[in-house]
């Protein structure tokens, strides 16, 4: 097992297509920053800036968000170009089970896309913190949403691990992943503007829909993005709530946990191409 | 019983196949790729697995190599009978099944490198990616690393998928078509680097191929498929006496027919199910004559002079 991570390693290191992405991600989080320094409104000697480091580095972890994007992508091609290629059958004619080949892939597309994640968010931090602001009220909120950031991105990943390997397609992969992670959060939301519209109404700021909260799509689109009521109200750093905690918890957790389960046990029993 | 094969445990250790299939099916859907095969590869074999285009070869090759998943029936490796422990003993194989499985974006140096971080070596990695290389004759790639194996050749590609495959010195190598894209010299050039690699290193080889006059050069034991059915397996040496020049006389009464050849001064020759088969140049009038005047009947005189590739083509009903 340890042989086929350092494998993947090896070619994650080499590979040029990786490279290029880490690149491009890198490049787009000095943009983000550089567009963050003109987006602000001065009134007199007050300069107000409408997006902060900490808005950008939030916002990294919505599905729609670039970076995002990027790593799905890189995924895709790093897992299929061992499909593709047919070096896939060299593990299994070396003596590796399939199983084992398919915690090996899930588990370096895990570590890829929170390196480059941890990458685009560092830049972020470094070249923002003192250009555009980074408020330090709710501290403890941004690094609860900082963690649960990374484990819907972990539970996506896994998604595109799984439509990939079970459909030995790097087409596949990008396609309907791209498609399930722009937009489902997207009716997520819609979906979350409908449920908690009479709550708004009634001016209550701080409405969620209880039910919507069960599922990770919404997860995947509240954690990024705040309250979505508090978001029209312009207060995109309002605390999470524990219920909401826990739930995004159990919720990713029990996804992860089934969704790789299910893939080696059902890749095994698959023909590879 | 071992509850997973239908051989006893004492079984395995009897065995002197080193890969032994028991009606062996994989079916696509309703297709039936290859049907109820029962193949034996001795150790020290070179085993010439011969077939159509479609005849089932390629997909029982990714069956055994662990890459297709079987429907139904069991195959055993190194005697092993149990499947869950297959994994282990396909450690001691290496193949090249279809396309090399390279990665074309790596030239070859990285390429071994990559196969020996897989297989653990670690320790004179360098000198065992330098042997292969002069066994498969790409030395002059490990001193060009700009160029990456998506611009190779397509000889040259599986001349690396080969020596990718020799890095693990396998007791059991499995080659699905690997004279494909190769040149008359490369092709003989492979020829005698698994002559070399089964004669000197024990390593005993499964090779598919339809280039059936280069396979005859090789092989010491061949499978015929078609259709998905093994059809014949049949010793190298037997199909040399069977192709024999000669001629095969359909009769009924065979008893008296040792007897009339020894007059004649004929020796070579064998009593077969339907009649006799007489090997080298005979004068068959005075033969048949012979016959007659002993009251036997001659129904039928077939000359015999057959390659590899006519005798396949006549063990599949001539299509």
């Amino acid at each position: 097992m340890g042989r086929l991570l350092r494998l993947d390693l090896r070619r994650a290191i080499k590979d040029k297509s990786v490279i290029v992405i880490f690149a491009i991600t890198a490049a787009f989080a000095i943009a983000q920053v550089l567009l963050g320094i003109l987006m602000k409104i001065t009134a007199g000697p007050v300069t107000l800036y409408l997006v902060t480091a900490r808005s950008i580095i939030q916002a990294s972890f919505s599905f729609s968000s670039m970076p995002f994007l990027l790593i799905v992508i890189l995924i895709a091609v790093f897992v299929g170009k061992d499909l593709n290629f047919g070096t896939i059958r060299n593990k299994i004619i070396a003596g590796y089970s399939k199983k084992q080949i398919y915690f090996a892939h899930l588990l370096i597309s895990l570590i890829m896309a929170t390196a480059a994640m941890l990458l685009y968010q560092a830049i972020v931090y470094v070249t923002g913190i003192g250009l555009i602001t980074f408020p330090t009220t709710n501290l403890n909120d941004f690094f609860i949403r900082l963690g649960l950031g990374y484990l819907v991105v972990w539970t996506a990943i896994s998604i595109t691990v799984f439509i990939e390997m079970m459909s030995k397609s790097m087409v596949t992969a990008i396609i309907v992943s791209v498609i399930l992670f722009l937009f489902l959060p997207l009716i997520s939301g819609g979906l979350s503007i409908y449920f908690t519209a009479d709550a708004f109404v009634r001016g209550v700021t701080d409405v969620r829909s209880p039910i919507l909260e069960y599922f990770y799509f919404y997860q995947a689109y509240a954690i990024p993005n705040g309250n979505v009521v508090a978001v029209i109200l312009g207060e995109p750093d309002s605390q999470l709530s524990a219920a909401f905690i826990w739930k995004t918890l159990g919720v990713n957790l029990v996804m992860l946990g089934g969704l790789n389960y299910l893939g080696m046990y059902l890749f095994p029993k698959t023909d590879l191409k | 019983m071992c509850k997973e094969c239908p051989l006893s445990p004492r079984r395995k250790f009897m065995s002197t196949f080193i890969l032994e299939t028991k009606d062996l099916t994989k079916c696509y859907k309703k297709i039936v790729a290859v049907n109820q095969v029962n193949m034996h590869i001795r150790q020290g074999d070179i085993y010439g697995f011969v077939g159509k285009n479609g005849a089932g070869k390629t997909t029982l090759i990714r069956v055994i190599t662990g890459v297709a998943e079987k429907t139904s029936g069991f195959y055993y490796l190194f005697g092993e009978t149990n499947p869950k422990n297959f994994v282990k003993s396909r450690a001691k194989m290496a193949a090249v099944v279809e396309n090399p499985a390279i990665y074309l974006n790596s030239d070859a140096y990285d390429n071994l490198k990559s196969q020996c971080v897989l297989l653990g070596i670690t320790e004179k990695a360098d000198d065992a990616i330098a042997t292969v290389m002069e066994k498969v004759g790409l030395t002059s790639l490990l001193q060009n690393r700009k160029l990456i194996a998506k611009n190779y050749s397509m000889g040259m590609k599986q001349r690396l998928g080969i020596a990718m495959a020799l890095i693990s010195n396998p007791e059991l190598l499995v080659l699905d078509e690997p004279t494909n894209g190769l040149d008359p010299e490369g092709i003989k050039s492979m020829r005698l680097l698994l002559q070399k690699i089964n004669h000197e290193d024990g390593v005993t080889i499964l090779i598919s191929s339809h280039i059936l006059s280069e396979l005859s050069k090789l092989a010491t034991t061949y499978g015929f498929i078609d259709k998905g059915r093994l059809i014949e397996e049949i010793s190298a040496e037997e199909l040399d006496r069977r192709s024999q020049k000669g001629v095969i006389l359909t009769i009924k009464d065979t008893a008296k027919v040792p007897e009339i050849l020894r007059t004649l001064g004929i020796t070579s020759y064998e009593l077969i199910p339907t009649g006799v088969r007489i090997f080298g140049e005979i004068k068959i009038t005075e033969v048949i004559v012979a016959f007659g005047t002993a009251g036997i009947v001659v129904s039928n005189i077939h000359e015999q002079n057959q390659d590899l590739e006519e005798y396949f083509i006549n063990l599949i009903g001539g299509k």
